[in-house]
């Protein structure tokens, strides 16, 4: 029901390592320090969950709490680097906390395996002030009513730049922290444009066939039928696949979502049918014509018999071993595939628009991704902490009384982390995009953002121009033709088709989500497989809808109109 | 019992101690967990916090759609598992038996039993690979002998088997093991006895070995009668994917995936508690046979 992401070790490390160059600034205006990046906010058909009618006086957001405060929390044993004898409890961001914000934070525990250790902590209810939580974890404690009301901190301390975060996803964040029209949690925002699928061509091939680059579905059709039938890796043997797919079908690798919205079908995500009521993805007619093209394309070996057995991993090894010319993945495609550049240095992906069957252009999906939710145990005396802590974050403090070197980054001490609380421009991968290659082009690294992972990806990608291929990977997200550039031109007309329902399964998804999936998916498969008949997706649909999915759709509807 | 003979039996019951200690710690105390099948569960107001719901958990299992396919494709790869898990070793042991040189015997014996130390996880990607219909071993074989390659794993028809076969091959090994132990302890006296009375080869195995090995047989039988429900959860998650759910998806597979979307613990522990029941039940029911008919009796 919500996206899963089944991911292997390698491929999460490999997410993350993209995923958490944490933006320690989103340049905002009171720094002086402009954000290149105007991006439009999505249009939201939901109000934001803060922001309420009678306008509450102002506070100051970086006002000391007098007397100071301590206050107890627990969190995660990140891999930290100390240097000059810091450590988590004594550090230039314990030191903040305390002379602006009048804010002592005594740990409890400090803990590298956070969710089994904090779920302990939530069954012996000796809950911390503050606490960092996993998206079941927060719901778990939201239901039982164990958490502090925000929506009023939020709305008198939140500093501007924190507010404007809020906004720039259309509220979903905060609404996915409201329970019965109270904010329970201030969340850490992910990066929406980065769930978003892209075509990944074989260019290297595309030159061998002497074939164009893709103009509409058709040349992606040709193409991958180039790819099977004319041997493009020159062996002689038809052992090549066109396009590929794997057993789980829906997957941020090898997955088949950017197909499916070439044709204008969403599976797996909630959107607004014709007539503007929530509907699901997953069953409207769109998908059926798809499903009928993927019949076609399994029937002529365009895609790989055997998809059915195959999982992403087993994908992975035949694309790094050259017999992979076609997919739709995420932007960290090229990062994988370091691998198999490695071993033929003449293998070259290249990231396309999704193409449409029609004159219509074809919608990436994308979902609003949330990393902790920062809650506060209910009885707690003073909730604005949370929301100062967080305005600390996402400020940036005056230099002379806080160096850099001493909250950001000294050499490869990344001392940002020490924070409690994160935040982050959802846009911080587009970002780093456009610095990067503004300082590729004016061959001048001051552009870039210091307090970001910025250096490292510039690092990567100059290294790579210069020739040395592992920072091929990185060219391939970063670089001037790389993914991220293909993001920014979608954000930019704000074309991503962006999931209505965020946050954790409804009641009826818990019960009925393992029956719905398994039906989902099995349909899918033999339809593609031609074991079944393309007009068995209408018997589906009304299968999903009396087994349930009637009921989650209105759970849905109600979340997302509350 | 008079007190020395008690005094002569206590090294024993000391002995036996670590083992009722520890089937006491993991085995007995954690069923106060069972209450969880009779609540709506929540891990933050604890096991007696919980709401109480009655057989909520189990009308919803029982309720769900695919539950009776689940339950037929369970049994059946069980059954098979067992039976052929039972038959195969039996038949091992035997020839084994007659093997005269022990060099071979130990040779061969060792080579049948590694695959058990290998984890499905590696042999599911090996299994993929042999069996895949285009590039896989078993496919050119096919070819070579003129047929078509049947896509093993992605047919319906015949992932059950395949999943049988493959667990068959990877153990039956290490249940000869026992087999063997069994005819090793058979007295030789009973051999020349049979040799004396004119018996031949076959006729040695037939009324002395197997008799022999009978309580041994009854015992394993009567054992592995309680997996009727577990079809082998690491094998099966390691092989399925959607297209084969109607014939491979088992109980274990389905609790793993509700745990993957919600852990439903409640509805979890209801389905383990009713996979208990059944086990119990068979395993009480076997055993009494076992004392009827062949007069056995472990205890």
């Amino acid at each position: 029901m919500k996206t899963k992401a089944r991911k292997s070790i390698s491929s999460i490390a490999l997410a993350s390592l993209v995923l958490t160059m944490v933006t320690a600034c989103s340049g905002n205006g009171n720094a002086g320090k402009s954000d290149a990046s105007a991006s439009p906010s999505p249009a939201s058909g939901s109000s934001p969950a803060s922001g309420s009618a009678q306008p509450v006086e102002k506070a100051d957001p970086f006002g000391k709490i007098d007397p100071p405060i301590e206050v107890t929390a627990v969190r995660a044993a990140a891999p930290l680097k100390f240097e000059n004898g810091e450590t988590i409890e004594n550090n230039g961001w314990t030191k903040l906390y305390e002379n602006e914000l009048g804010i002592k934070i005594k740990y409890q525990w400090i803990s590298d395996q956070f969710e089994q250790k904090m779920n302990v902590t939530m069954v012996s209810g000796n809950l911390p002030d503050l606490m960092p939580l996993t998206g079941g974890q927060f719901k778990r404690l939201a239901e039982s009513g164990q958490l502090a009301d925000l929506t009023e901190a939020l709305d008198k301390y939140g500093s501007d730049t924190v507010k404007e975060i809020y906004k720039k996803d259309g509220g979903l964040g905060l609404q996915s922290a409201t329970y019965d029209g109270k904010l329970l949690a201030l969340p850490w925002l992910g990066s929406y444009t980065d769930t978003a699928p892209l075509l990944w061509i074989r260019t290297d091939w595309l030159k061998k066939l002497n074939l164009p680059e893709p103009k509409s579905m058709d040349d992606v059709l040709k193409i991958a039928d180039a790819f099977v039938n004319q041997d493009p890796d020159g062996n002689g043997k038809k052992d090549t696949y066109g396009l590929a797919a794997n057993k789980d079908l829906l997957t941020d690798l090898f997955g088949l979502d950017g197909f499916f919205n070439s044709y204008h079908a969403y599976p797996k995500i909630w959107i607004k049918d014709a007539s503007g009521n929530i509907a699901y993805g997953s069953i409207q007619p769109e998908m059926k014509t798809a499903l009928a093209k993927l019949q076609e394309l399994y029937k002529s070996g365009i895609i790989d018999r055997e998809f059915a057995v195959n999982n992403t991993d087993k994908v992975g090894e035949a694309a790094n071993a050259g017999k992979l010319g076609l997919t739709y993945s995420v932007h960290w495609l090229p990062l994988y595939l370091q691998a198999g550049k490695n071993q033929d240095p003449n293998m070259e992906w290249k990231p396309y628009r999704l193409q449409s069957i029609d004159d219509q252009p074809a919608q990436p999906r994308a979902i609003y991704a949330i990393n902790t939710y920062y809650a506060v145990r209910k009885g707690m005396a003073h909730p604005e902490a949370i929301v100062k802590l967080m305005n600390a974050a996402m400020r940036i403090w005056p230099e002379d009384k806080y160096p850099v070197s001493e909250i950001q980054v000294n050499g490869d001490v990344e001392k940002w982390k020490y924070r409690f609380v994160h935040n982050q421009n959802p846009t911080q991968n587009l970002d780093a995009y456009k610095r990067v290659n503004e300082a590729i082009e004016k061959n001048d690294e001051s552009v870039l953002d210091p307090n970001t992972g910025e250096p490292n990806v510039y690092k990567n990608v100059k290294a790579y121009l210069g020739g040395d291929m592992n920072g091929w990977g990185y060219n391939g997200v970063f670089g001037s033709e790389g993914s991220q550039s293909i993001y920014a031109q979608y954000e930019k007309e704000n074309a991503y088709k962006i999931s209505e329902f965020m946050g954790s399964s409804t009641p009826a998804m818990t019960e009925k989500g393992v029956t719905l999936d398994k039906l989902e998916l099995d349909t899918y498969t033999k339809i593609i497989m031609g074991e079944a008949s393309v007009d068995t997706f209408d018997e589906f649909v009304a299968n999903w809808k009396k087994l349930g999915g009637d009921e989650v759709t209105k759970e849905v509807a109600a979340s997302v109109n509350k | 019992m008079n007190l020395r003979k008690r005094l002569r039996e206590l090294p024993l019951h000391v002995m036996l101690l670590p083992g009722v200690v520890i089937l006491f710690v993991y085995s007995y105390i954690p069923m106060v967990g069972i209450t969880i099948a009779f609540q709506k569960f929540d891990p933050i107001k604890g096991l007696f916090g919980s709401e109480w719901t009655g057989t909520d958990n189990f009308r919803y299992v029982i309720q769900m759609p695919d539950i009776v396919q689940v339950l037929w494709n369970t049994v059946f790869i069980a059954s098979m598992k067992i039976a052929a898990g039972l038959i195969v070793p039996i038949i091992v042991a035997l020839l084994l038996n007659e093997l005269k040189n022990q060099l071979v015997k130990r040779g061969v014996q060792t080579l049948i039993y590694l695959p058990h130390f290998l984890s499905w996880v590696i042999l599911g990607g090996i299994l993929i690979d042999i069996l895949s219909p285009s590039q896989g071993i078993v496919a050119q074989l096919f070819k070579a002998m003129g047929l078509d390659p049947i896509f093993f794993l992605g047919s319906n028809q015949w992932f059950p088997f395949v999943i049988v076969l493959s667990d068959i091959w990877k153990e039956f090994g290490f249940g000869t093991i026992v087999f063997l132990a069994a005819i090793t302890g058979i007295n030789p006296s009973l051999y020349e006895a049979a040799i004396m009375d004119g018996a031949s080869h076959w006729r040695q195995t037939w009324h002395v070995t197997l008799p022999g090995m009978m309580p041994i047989i009854v015992l394993m039988a009567t054992l592995s009668l309680g997996n009727v429900l577990n079809a082998g959860f690491d094998q099966i998650f390691n092989l399925y994917g959607p297209v084969v759910y109607e014939s491979g998806d088992i109980l274990d597979t389905l609790i793993y995936r509700m745990g993957l979307i919600d852990a439903q613990f409640g509805v979890a522990t209801a389905i383990g508690l009713l996979k208990s029941v059944v086990s119990t039940i068979l395993i009480s029911v076997s055993y009494y046979m076992a004392y009827r008919i062949a007069n056995y009796r472990i205890f």
